[in-house]
């Protein structure tokens, strides 16, 4: 009894399962050392070198009194560091405050096991942070390593090598497989968040906004940052007609561009198009916005929580902070006829008064030559086309005025300038227009055939109600037609000074193409899998719109059957796992057997069943003697060696003993 | 415990913030955990047990019960701990296609056939969050001699005093032979008393104690006072001192009587009779 | 304690070259030899039961002299007693005391020729001597030399006045072996030749006890692994359970059996117990613990021989 114990007391303070442990801490942790305040680290390692020096060269361990005070001012520390303890970024900030305070006081198992929980926390922190494709190999090596060291520091009497707790570790995990699967596909999701994420929120996500102040900005920052990829199922459009609606804004303060209220009775719009008609499936990279991007005219959509807005907007019940996947179908092209209320008419005509005077008598003047309102936006086109406006990326600033000094001053901007500019005039000239953020065109992608829509891609536009329907004029167009025609990226490219865009050359190009294509499928298969995907994946399996409960219930009676086929597997692997050697041997001596007429007696050594055989056939009897060494030696040698096994069984393969020549002789 | 609690964390936040990757990781773990409890079943199932038993011991020392425990399915099970209720429990898992012996000990109360308690076989490997544990009953008893009464608190029988408690009478010659006689062809030579011979009285032959004319001391149940375990301790330490002294002994219990020998082999018999003897028959 | 043992080549070849030193003055039967050798590395005792004149004192002595062992040999006759075996407290003139005189027994390897001769008493003093490497006389027990080896003779045939050993001391003795007649071709060339006695005097001791004991280590540390262990125990169980045999090997045999093959194994250079070591071995350590029911009766095969061709290897 003394002596059982004593080794189990012995194991608690073995260097290798404190090691274990601490480099479990050290793989949960990487992913955050980059990202976290940099007195964690060095705290951290400073906590590392003391313990080590404990374990190897016994070094006191901080007393209680110490270790208190020290825990009391690293949660302070945090606290003030990250203004906050809550959220994931002050919480793994935490959490690795907590790791290197409990390796100081590291003893015994259970210790050890927190530490082991402490990495799996922080991994699984690292996921919130990020979650690109790069980490999936995170998680791979994290949850290995991690088991390794879980699986070592659960062992009280004798510890495995490293390469033997991998392997093991490896196998649970290869069994675990299916059963993670399984839940992951089955496991109800709940569309959340359950409570607040203040970290989102204010970790400012690029893209579209509801809201654009042209005479504000003096150079557009392009990002290559993607915003969505899409996918059309059957038939793509030309990539001129490639608009990609997001938020319409139909308010005008003078300066800027906003997204009207309306009133909460607006009916949803009522759609009728007569354009062709195309289906395709998005995935959007979170943004925070509500709107889902989509196509012209969108007609179907998938995602169950969003509808139309007043403006045919596609719009989300919630923010998209994650993300997102849908289809639509969208017509593209003909004219679109919605019932559209006098409100929203009126509302679309509104003009501040007061503001760019020489604008209003620029579109009275003109509207006054035209014959009509086709006419007169065709005249605007041509305006733009015949002076000299200027697409650029680098504006001067403008002032009070600021749709004035474009038109007549500046002449040097870029969509959002002329989608305003526009817009201003056909309302002056009692046209209802609006204009629309979103994006325009695209990278086709031919590895894995769908389009790359990245921030650079962004557009406005304009949309003017004639003849009773909503028609897209895109003043840009008229001014750099090129602009639209082959996509920003090359203009970029040849634009002196402009962003140079290196994935221009070709071989980049494609490496940088194939390698979104991998990312793409991830989004599209496991990062866009929530709620919705999960619904249209089983809806596609035939179940009728499951709840959560039967939800839970499938995922039950699947992982139960997971479960089932794990042990049968185990019991059979089991049954096998002595008598390989034995069951081999009995093959040889089969096929022995075969070749000499004389089978083996039962009672009959190897070695002297190999002397008869080497007896009756000469030319066997090198390779018989040599194998039924190698049996003897792997099997009574106990040398037991997996990788002799394997050679012996390779070896005994080949060997394949013709019948006995004197047979052949006979015929 | 901990563990569930961590994976219902894990899921919550993972949900909280839709991100596949948490659930991922919820889900692998879980799946760990369940393979784990796999894995600690698979350490007991298909172990090969042998109980092979104890040396017998006296009544409150313990008794150390060997077990041989082998692995034959190619199974890592050195994280098994064996255990009776109450005792601290003993590693003994053999490692892969190996065999290992391991002594587990257990109190002894009283004499007679002790019965073995049921057997613990448990493990926490391999993950340390479940533990797997099986009972296993061995239908095997061991024998308890009983606890010998004190050194010195029992006197042997009067009748044999004189020659089993080692003291043997000298002559005033100085030599150790209880009696003479003359010499008779076949004595050895060892018994023949050189000095008379020197003094011209003939061969003589001396008879020492364990000469077979002389009788060996025989220890008797019934003449011993007490209860049955009284007299069962005091006839243990009687055997136990004639067997240190080297000389030889009757026992006679009731109904048999243990003949005449001496060593360690007659000493053990003698203990294994007088542990059950007067033991109720389904004790016995 | 156990002294350091030699690589498992070295000992192998320091084994086969003790055998065949042997084989110098032994001919034609290296078996026999090897088997011999290989129970003395066990650490066991040794019988050999064979007509007289067939050399088994002579293999007893060369034996001895080449592992460099002191040589008794005690002749058995009927009229013995056991104190001529295991010595007897005589009385000392000089210091008018008694001193314990050593018997016989006390060599390191003792050829007790004939013992069926002497009476039971006899020979039980010898094989509690074997048994316990020790001599109790007047309640002094005084320890034999280590090693000890006992080597004895017994001749086959019940003649008038023999005492053939019970089946428990029969038990004691690790192998039995015989010597059996010398091939014609080898026995012309024994006719032609020197005396086999004089060669005797030409051996040389090759080893030294510390080293025999080395050996001994080395056999023990032979793998048994536990495909070797289970055919050992079938074979085993199977002499329990065949009606055919009167008494199945005690456990005492078994270890016999196990420690026995060991030998061999280290003597053929196996890295483990193989069944051929447990077969080779088996019938030495069996033979004499086996009795067959039908044993005398003509046609009876000897039990061993059947066990071994009965029960399957694992």
């Amino acid at each position: 009894m003394a002596a059982a114990a004593s080794t189990r007391q012995s194991m608690e303070d073995s260097p290798q399962q404190l090691a274990w442990a601490a480099g479990a801490l050290l793989l949960g942790g990487l992913p955050h050392l980059l990202a976290v305040a940099p007195w964690i680290p060095l705290l951290l390692l400073g906590c590392g070198l003391w313990r080590i020096g404990a374990a190897r060269r016994g070094w006191p361990l901080p007393a209680l009194w110490i270790r208190i005070p020290l825990a009391v001012l690293g949660f302070l520390a945090v606290a003030i560091s990250y203004r906050s303890i809550s959220g994931i970024q002050a919480g793994s900030a935490l959490l690795l405050v907590m790791g290197a305070m409990k390796l100081l006081e590291t003893r015994g198992q259970r210790d050890r096991m927190v530490l082991i929980f402490i990495s799996l926390f922080l991994l699984f922190a690292a996921f919130l942070r990020e979650q690109a494709i790069g980490m999936l190999a995170w998680l791979v090596a994290g949850t290995l390593g991690i088991s390794a060291a879980l699986l070592q520091t659960a062992r009280q009497e004798s510890l495995l090598p490293m390469a033997g707790a991998l392997r093991l570790a490896a196998r649970l995990l290869v069994q675990a497989l299916p059963l993670a699967a399984v839940l992951f596909i089955l496991f109800p999701r709940l569309p959340g968040p359950f409570w607040s994420l203040p970290d989102k929120a204010s970790s400012g996500i690029s893209g579209l906004s509801e809201e654009i102040r042209p005479g504000d900005i003096s150079a557009l920052g392009l990002s290559d940052a993607i915003a969505f990829r899409a996918r059309f199922r059957d038939g793509t459009p030309p990539a001129g007609a490639l608009y990609w609606r997001g938020p319409v804004l139909e308010h005008f303060d003078g300066r800027g561009w906003s997204v009207r209220r309306p009133p909460a009775s607006t009916p949803p719009a009522a759609v009728e198009t007569d354009g062709v008609q195309y289906s395709y499936e998005l995935v959007l990279e979170p943004q925070g916005g509500r709107w889902l991007l989509a196509l012209e005219t969108p007609l179907q959509w998938s995602a169950p929580r969003a509808g139309l807005g007043p403006a045919m907007e596609l719009l989300n019940t919630e923010p998209i902070h994650d993300r997102f996947s849908y289809r639509a179908r969208s017509a593209i092209g003909g004219s679109v006829r919605s019932a559209i209320g006098a409100e929203g008419l009126a509302a679309n005509l509104q003009l501040p008064a007061g503001r760019n005077p020489r604008t209003l008598e620029l579109a009275t003047r003109l509207r006054a030559a035209a014959t009509d309102d086709r006419d007169y936006l065709q005249r605007l086109l041509q305006l733009f086309h015949e002076q000299p406006f200027r697409y650029s990326l680098k504006p001067p600033l403008l002032g009070a005025q600021p749709v004035d000094e474009f038109l007549f001053d500046t002449r040097s901007g870029f969509c959002e300038h002329y989608a305003s500019a526009l817009a201003v005039l056909a309302r002056a000239a009692g046209i209802p227009a609006r204009v629309v953020a979103g994006y325009q065109g695209g990278e086709h992608n031919p590895i894995g055939d769908y389009w790359i829509i990245r921030q650079a891609h962004a557009h406005a536009w304009v949309e003017a109600w004639v003849d009773g329907a909503w028609r897209r004029i895109d003043p840009t167009a008229a001014v750099a037609p090129e602009r639209i025609e082959r996509g920003i990226g090359e203009i970029l490219a040849g634009a002196p000074g402009g962003m140079r865009l290196w994935r221009s050359s070709r071989v980049v190009g494609g490496v940088v193409l194939s390698w979104d294509a991998v990312n793409a499928a991830w989004d599209r298969w496991v990062l866009a899998f929530g709620p919705e995907a999960q619904e249209r994946l089983l809806l596609g399996l035939g179940f009728r719109m499951p709840r959560p409960l039967q939800l839970a219930l499938l995922a039950g009676a699947a992982a139960s059957l997971c479960l089932v086929l794990l042990a049968w597997l185990g019991g059979r692997r089991r049954q096998g796992a002595r008598d390989r050697l034995r069951q081999r041997y009995d093959g040889l001596c089969r096929r022995l057997a075969a070749a000499t007429g004389r089978p083996r007696r039962p009672g009959e050594t190897p070695s002297a069943y190999a002397s008869v055989v080497a007896g009756l056939r000469p030319d066997l009897a090198a390779e018989t003697l040599a194998l039924t060494t190698l049996y003897l030696q792997l099997r009574y040698g106990g040398s037991g060696d997996t990788r002799d096994t394997a050679a012996f069984s390779r070896r005994l393969r080949r060997f394949r003993p013709a019948r006995a020549p004197a047979a052949r002789g006979r015929r | 415990m901990a563990f569930a609690v961590l994976l219902v964390t894990m899921l919550a936040g993972a949900m909280n913030y839709n991100n596949n990757l948490g659930f991922a990781l919820g889900f692998v773990l879980a799946g760990l955990g369940i393979a784990g409890i796999y894995h600690a079943h698979g350490i007991l199932d298909g172990l090969q047990l042998h109980c092979l038993g104890a040396e017998p011991v006296f009544a409150g020392e313990l008794l150390r019960v060997r077990f041989l425990l082998r692995d034959e399915a190619g199974v890592d099970r050195r994280e098994l701990f064996l255990d009776w209720p109450g005792t601290a429990p003993v590693a003994a898992g053999p490692a892969a296609l190996a065999s290992r012996c391991v002594e587990l000990p257990l109190a002894t109360q009283r004499r007679g056939w002790q019965a073995l308690p049921a057997l613990r076989l448990q493990t926490r490997a391999p993950l340390g969050l479940v533990r797997a544990w099986s009972w296993v009953h061995i239908d095997s008893r061991q024998l308890v001699y009983p606890r010998p009464a004190p050194a010195g608190s029992v006197q042997p029988p009067a009748a044999a005093a004189a020659s089993s408690t080692g003291r043997r009478p000298q002559s005033r010659d100085g030599d150790s032979f209880a009696g003479l006689r003359p010499y008779r062809p076949g004595d050895t030579p060892r018994r023949i008393v050189w000095r008379r011979y020197l003094r011209g009285t003939g061969l003589v032959v001396g008879e020492d104690h364990d000469s077979e004319t002389q009788a060996p001391p025989c220890f008797d149940w019934d003449a011993m006072a007490g209860h049955s375990d009284a007299r069962a301790a005091r006839l243990a330490r009687l055997v136990i001192d004639a067997a240190a002294a080297g000389v030889h002994w009757r026992l006679r219990l009731p109904g048999s009587e243990l003949g005449s020998a001496g060593g360690q082999r007659h000493l053990h018999h003698c203990l294994a009779r007088l542990a059950v003897a007067g033991l109720p028959a389904d004790e016995a | 304690m156990s002294p350091q043992a030699p690589p498992v080549a070295t000992a192998r070849a320091l084994a086969e070259r003790i055998a065949g030193e042997v084989g110098l003055v032994i001919l034609g039967k290296p078996d026999e030899i090897r088997l011999a050798v290989s129970c003395l590395l066990a650490a066991g005792h040794l019988l050999i039961e064979d007509v007289p004149g067939v050399g088994k004192t002579l293999l007893a002595r060369s034996l001895a002299t080449v592992l460099g062992l002191d040589f008794r040999r005690i002749q058995f006759t009927s009229d013995m007693l056991p104190a001529d075996i295991t010595g007897a407290q005589i009385f000392e003139r000089r210091s008018e005391r008694l001193v314990f005189q050593p018997g016989p027994v006390f060599a390191q390897l003792v050829l007790a020729d004939e013992i069926n001769r002497a009476p039971p008493k006899v020979q039980s003093a010898l094989l509690e001597a074997m048994e316990e490497r020790q001599v109790s006389i007047d309640g002094e027990s005084h320890a034999l030399p280590s090693p000890f080896f006992v080597i004895a003779t017994q001749n086959p045939l019940h003649q008038a006045g023999t005492f053939p050993l019970p089946e428990s001391q029969l038990d004691r003795f690790l192998m039995r072996i015989g010597l059996g007649y010398p091939p014609a071709a080898l026995e012309r060339k024994l006719l032609r030749g020197d005396d086999r006695r004089e060669l005797l005097a030409t051996l040389r001791p090759l080893v030294d006890p510390g080293s025999l004991a080395g050996l001994q280590t080395a056999a023990r540390a032979v793998r048994l692994g536990d495909a070797a262990l289970d055919y050992v125990q079938a074979l085993v169980r199977y002499t329990r359970e065949s009606p055919e045999i009167e008494l199945g090997l005690s456990p005492r045999a078994a270890t016999d059996l196990v420690a026995a093959a060991r030998a061999w194994a280290l003597m053929n250079g196996h890295e483990g117990v193989y069944p051929e070591d447990v077969q080779a071995v088996f019938t030495a350590v069996a033979g004499h613990r086996l009795h067959g029911r039908d044993a005398g009766l003509p046609g009876a095969v000897e039990p061993a021989r059947k066990v071994l061709d009965e029960v399957a290897i694992p």
